[in-house]
């Protein structure tokens, strides 16, 4: 290997390959295991379509043989197609069903055509042995019509095997989105894993190297892999501690010799050198490097936000299912309780948190948060009434809003001001990136082993995330930057703000609202009144997350190089806004994808475009109260649309339909949105914010 | 450990993740589509013995009067292992019903479980009614008079067994599959990891050995064909000889200075 660049090699590629690597690895073995399991399911139900088989032919046969015994003729029994006809209809899987001779001459039949196949039936018949046989796309069982010893003729059942087939595309679609979502899964843990085993410690090893050339020597003990890495770290500070021995030997050692030696040539030419040594080294041992480094917040982040998020696509179902009248409230609202007051405790706890985390180790609220988050999953999971359901859900809302703090605390923390952008871009994709896996995933066991069982999982993983914390983050000792919290007066100044209310009232609050209600609320309990698979509901609920997590950071991008931000808010609400539209001309399962999609689509353009814009429009504020404390309280007012949202919803809901209460609340952001937007024509000054 | 197994490890951990989802979703799948198809099929022979039913009650004659539905439901019991019993049962009441004829004997003249009723009652398909118990599964279909009234039902209750055993013969086929592809997998990613981590892990080694030599011996080897970390190192190695030396000869002046004192 000449001259090859390790450090460049790790950095860049090693990201990139592993990554093609895994995922080459995956879709082989995915592949492999998918074609296997077709295989396995034709095998083990091809018996018990034959028993089925069985069982139908056998209710068609014995009236025949009964008529048979009293002197009819096979080929002149009334009625048989009729008989064939109804148990068609009743018996959907199978396909045709026929009387043949002995002598394979047709008597009857119905169903699907048999032209194509008539003669595989026949062969089929005149074979000994296997009582059903593959003939196309079908299972052809046949059953002898015998009478005291003589058969007389065959009734032959078709049953397609679209059955497994059908069976294999349900779980196609499953098997995408864990494909999908294991892309995700292994792009988090890579990246946490290579950052943390390999690029950290060579980071530092590399930073150890260059100032040990200069004489600047460290000891690497806090590396403590067990790989060539920690191996290599071992060996160095052996090294160092080998010269700082020598080296405090000399040191200690000096003073004697100044007091003790009569040469004073000696004494000076020594003290010299030892002088010229002690500038050319210094050697430093740290307790340990802290992982600072915000990206590996994201990976406990993904895993809590996945916890929290399995359950999305079932809450209102699940809290369906615990309804009990509540004070004379009507039903849709009492079921819609769990997520309002879910909402309401997640954004009072925001700005407690927040000032909590001002004064303590970030560390310690995720841990607290994680913990009570943990609490309420379990709890939630053993719920037995609504009321009791209601309550775990607040205690999780308690915990998800303080790790969520600590999340953006600790990014806060460890950028500096110019990067925080970019700080805050990875909490924003790992959130959207978990929140996508999460509601598909959890859809998918909620329909195969029930919502008890998947709140458990959830309350499993929301642990992980806490040992996750406990075991890799360390937090910073100081904290340099206080965020500045609320106070009355800081809402009075910023309530003043024209630009910034109509924004708010009218774009983020409805935004939010839409996406509680829309997503939330009504997508679960309208597609499962339905009748749509709890996987299915999963699957369209990803749909937003999906569209947020793939184009939030292009159109940021964008809307960074335009610099028009208000073009891209008003782009977004009437996109968001227009989200009515399909509801109100498709309707039904149609009409709510393209009603999420295009709510994703304008979300995804104004969400990045609304933060971003904030500290514009309350540039004075901002002065004098500072930029997190702005931003704290646009977040804090913006959220409250996830509270106002099911509230509305279901109230609504008690009132007209699903359908009408959908139709209501787009309306209402739509109007709000045409307010806006009438309000940036009129005061265009006012409202020409550029960057 | 070294750095391929940590990376293997964990792009297994990631592979065997998937992998057992899927077989998860394969295995509920088969099981949902076995207990559908097995019920269906015991609808089949429950439709079946209505049928007969119907036919005895449009002649005029009673549910209780029937002439071979004895007969005819413990011809379906015996034919069918599964089946742990049948009941032919009438309404005595709006909430309660009695056991005209069952494959148990001394069942007949019993009471019909609450629950079965109430299920029945609400049952959104007036054609059938279904109830998932522990151990055995019911599958039910009413019985109509010739006047469209609900007289009564047919009932079979039939092992849950023989799901459960099929479904865990599934998931034993389903995790000997896995396991196969899984250790054809790990050869493969243990390859990989080898092959895209070799660099990083040649170098290091090469740099520990030099530390190691340096260490022990005390030699420093030229720069020749080194990536920009090693020719670090054999800086560093330089600057920490030049030191040591100047230690040791300061050390070594002290000790001098000392001895031509004595």
């Amino acid at each position: 290997m000449t001259n090859f660049n390790l450090y460049m090699w790790n950095q860049r590629d090693l990201k990139y390959y592993s990554f093609i690597f895994t995922i080459l690895v995956l879709v082989v073995s995915s592949i492999f295991l998918f074609l296997s399991s077709e295989k396995l399911l034709v095998m083990q139900l091809s018996p018990e379509l034959e028993q089925k088989s069985i069982v139908v032919g056998q209710t068609l046969i014995n009236p025949i043989k009964k008529a048979i015994v009293e002197g009819v003729n096979v080929d002149q029994l009334r009625g048989l197609e009729e008989h064939f006809s109804e148990t068609l209809k009743d018996n959907k899987e199978i396909r045709y069903i026929l009387l043949n001779t002995v002598d394979g001459r047709l008597v009857y039949s119905q169903g699907m055509s048999i032209e194509k196949i008539k003669f595989d039936i026949l062969k089929h018949q005149n074979e000994v042995g296997k009582t059903s046989v593959e003939i196309d796309k079908y299972q052809n069982t046949k059953l002898p019509i015998e009478i005291e010893g003589k058969i007389l003729g065959y009734i032959h059942l078709g049953i397609g095997l679209d059955i497994i087939s059908s069976t294999m595309h349900d779980i196609t679609y499953d098997a995408l989105i864990v494909f999908f979502i294991s892309l995700l899964v292994t792009f988090e843990i890579l990246f946490f894993l290579l950052n943390y085993r390999i690029n950290m410690p060579i980071n530092w090893i590399k930073n150890a190297l260059d100032n040990g050339k200069e004489g600047r020597f460290e000891y690497l003990h806090y590396i403590k892999s067990r790989d060539e890495i920690g191996h290599f770290a071992d060996l160095y500070t052996r090294l160092i501690h080998n010269l700082d021995k020598i080296y405090c030997d000399v040191k200690n050692k000096f003073p004697i010799f100044e007091v003790t030696s009569d040469r004073l040539e000696d004494i000076t030419k020594a003290k010299h050198e030892f002088e010229n040594i002690q500038n050319e080294l210094h050697i430093t041992q740290k307790k340990s490097r802290k992982t600072k480094e915000t990206y590996f917040i994201r990976t406990p982040l993904f895993l809590f936000v996945f916890a929290e998020s399995l359950s999305i696509s079932f809450l209102p179902i699940f809290s369906n299912i615990l309804y009990t009248p509540i004070f004379g409230l009507p039903k849709d609202f009492v079921v819609a309780l769990p997520i309002i007051f879910f909402m309401m405790v997640y954004t009072i706890s925001q700005p407690f948190s927040g000032i909590w985390s001002n004064i303590s180790s970030k560390k310690a609220i995720f841990l607290v948060g994680a913990t009570l988050s943990t609490i309420g999953l379990f709890g939630a999971g053993f719920s037995h009434t609504i009321l009791e359901f209601l309550s775990w859900r607040m205690l999780t809302a308690l915990g998800y809003g303080m790790v969520l703090i600590a999340c953006q605390a600790f990014i806060i923390d460890n950028t500096p001001v110019e990067k925080r952008t970019q700080g805050l871009a990875i909490y924003i994709s790992g959130f959207y990136s978990a929140s996508v896996c999460g509601s598909a995933i959890g859809a998918i066991l909620a329909d195969n082993v029930g919502y008890k069982s998947t709140f458990m999982i959830s309350a499993v993983i929301s642990i992980l995330s806490g040992i996750f914390v406990a075991t890799y983050i360390r937090d910073r000792e100081l904290f340099e930057e206080q965020n500045k919290f609320f106070s009355w007066d800081s809402f009075k100044t910023i309530f003043k703000n024209k630009p910034f209310m109509s924004m708010l009232l009218c774009v983020s609050v409805p935004s939010k609202m839409m996406l509680s209600s829309v997503i939330y609320y009504i997508t679960p309990i309208y597609l499962n009144a339905m009748g749509t698979r709890q996987s299915e509901i999963g699957r369209i609920i990803m749909i937003y997350g999906f569209i947020m997590l793939v184009l939030s950071p292009l159109i940021a991008k964008l809307a960074d190089r335009l610099n028009k931000p208000v073009f891209f808010i008003a782009i977004g609400a009437i996109l968001a806004s227009s989200s009515i539209f399909p509801i109100i001309f498709i309707g039904g399962f149609w009409g709510l994808v393209f009603c999420i999609t295009l709510l994703a689509l304008g979300h995804s353009i104004n969400a990045t475009a609304q933060v971003a814009i904030v500290p514009i429009i309350l540039r004075k504020e901002a002065s004098v109260l500072g930029e997190a404390a702005v931003s704290s309280i646009y977040r804090f007012l913006e959220m409250q649309g996830f509270v106002f949202g099911p509230t509305i919803t279901g109230l609504l809901i008690a009132r007209y339909n699903y359908l009408y209460s959908l139709i209501i609340i787009s309306s209402v952001s739509c109007v709000l949105t045409i307010f806006y937007l009438v309000g940036v024509l009129i005061n265009k000054h006012s409202f020409n914010i550029q960057r | 450990m070294s750095l391929t197994l940590k990376i293997s490890t964990a792009i297994l951990s990631i592979i065997v993740f998937a992998l057992s989802l899927l077989v998860f979703l394969t295995y509920f799948k088969y099981e949902s589509t076995l207990a559908q198809l097995v019920r269906s099929r015991f609808l089949v022979i429950a439709s079946d013995i209505k049928n007969t039913v119907h036919r005895g009650l449009s002649l005029g004659v009673t549910l209780s009067e029937l002439q071979g539905i004895q007969e005819v439901i413990e011809e379906a019991k015996n034919n069918h292992p599964h089946i742990l019993s049948i009941k032919v049962f009438e309404f005595t009441s709006d909430d309660q019903a009695k056991t005209v004829y069952n494959t148990r004997l001394a069942g007949i003249g019993g009471n019909i479980p609450e629950l079965w009723l109430r299920t029945m009652l609400i049952s959104k398909k007036a054609e059938e009614w279904y109830l998932k118990g522990e151990e055995a599964n019911v599958i039910g279909v009413p019985i109509v008079n010739n006047f469209g009234k609900h007289i009564g039902g047919i009932a079979i209750r039939y092992s849950q067994h023989y799901i459960h055993e099929q479904s865990v013969q599934m998931l034993n086929n389903l995790l000997r599959k896995l396991s196969l592809i899984l250790t054809a997998v790990s050869l493969f990613v243990l390859v990989g990891s080898y092959l895209l981590f070799y660099p990083i892990s040649k170098s290091f080694s090469r740099m520990s050995n030099l530390l190691e030599s340096y260490i022990n011996r005390g030699q420093i080897p030229s720069h020749n064909g080194m990536d920009e970390l090693e020719e670090s190192l054999i800086n560093t190695l330089k600057k920490n000889s030049m030191l040591l030396k100047k230690l040791e000869n300061l050390k070594h002046l002290m000790s001098l200075s000392s001895y031509q004192e004595k």
